[in-house]
């Protein structure tokens, strides 16, 4: 079922789970449209000035994605990279996983099984 | 019979209620829930082209309406009194290049391209017109 409900707003949730030095993870859930990627960007920056360099993100609960979405992705990938660090995500459900192939993000930002596993990669 | 149709500010905060229409059309025409989605994402994309480019520093008017369908069919209509406009005019984007190399933005039109079974634009007068039909089938 499609998850989405006339009186929500922003129903993209970002949370950190672990800090550690200049890597976090963190998990992404809800939707991740035009109305709440501005919400992602804001808090990548907020992660990335206070040192952030490797972030690894669970998306098991991430129900939907636009380009606006991919943008911010893609955006937050780059600043990593800049900075010798990474972006991996884990579990992508199989509909969030179809338009990350459609658009060639696959071939770009590593996708895990689970987060464990990206963890694992990125250090 | 009420008309199948939203009319409301071209702003990014009614985002929301326009796709709400479009997945409760889709969802009366009896498309699948991965197909339901699949719709949201490309109404979604056209949308916020039409938003970003009708009204240039300007307030207006966008409506989004569906006409009669037999079931696992449905065609939208996305209509707006802003400046002529094609939002299918736009090259491929990049899709190979490394991540560094790679361009940011251009992908919500090409995602409406692989989603949608019919497309097309038109200038009726005043309005630009953009036209994106669905039928039940998985993308991938």
């Amino acid at each position: 079922m499609s998850i989405f409900n006339p009186g929500d707003k922003l129903t993209m949730e970002i949370k950190e789970l672990e800090r550690n030095g200049t890597t976090i993870t963190a998990s992404l859930e809800g939707r991740m449209d035009a109305l709440s990627a501005p919400e992602f960007s804001r808090q990548m920056d907020a992660w990335i000035e206070s040192g952030l360099e490797k972030l690894a993100i669970e998306c098991s609960r991430l129900d939907y994605i636009s380009s606006a979405g991919l943008r911010a992705i893609l955006i937050t990938a780059k600043k990593l990279r800049a900075r010798s660090g990474s972006l991996r995500l884990a579990a992508l459900q199989e509909n969030v996983r179809t338009v990350f192939t459609i658009s060639g993000f696959d071939k770009i930002i590593p996708i895990a099984a689970t987060l464990a596993d990206a963890v694992k990669e990125q250090r | 019979m009420a008309p199948d149709q939203i009319s409301l500010p071209a702003e990014l905060d009614n985002l929301p209620r326009f796709i709400a229409f479009a997945a409760d059309q889709a969802r009366r025409q009896g498309f699948t829930p991965q197909r339901v989605q699949e719709i949201e994402l490309a109404i979604e994309e056209a949308l916020v082209n039409v938003m970003e480019y009708a009204y240039p520093g300007k307030s207006g008017t966008l409506i989004l309406l569906t006409g009669p369908a037999p079931p696992g069919q449905l065609t939208f209509e996305i209509r707006d009194r802003g400046e002529t406009f094609n939002p299918l005019d736009r090259n491929t984007p990049d899709l190979q290049s490394d991540l560094m190399e790679r361009p940011v933005g251009g992908l919500g039109i090409f995602l409406i391209k692989t989603l949608a079974d019919e497309l097309s634009w038109q200038r009726q007068g005043s309005e630009n017109c953009l036209t994106i039909g669905f039928t039940e089938r998985h993308v991938h």
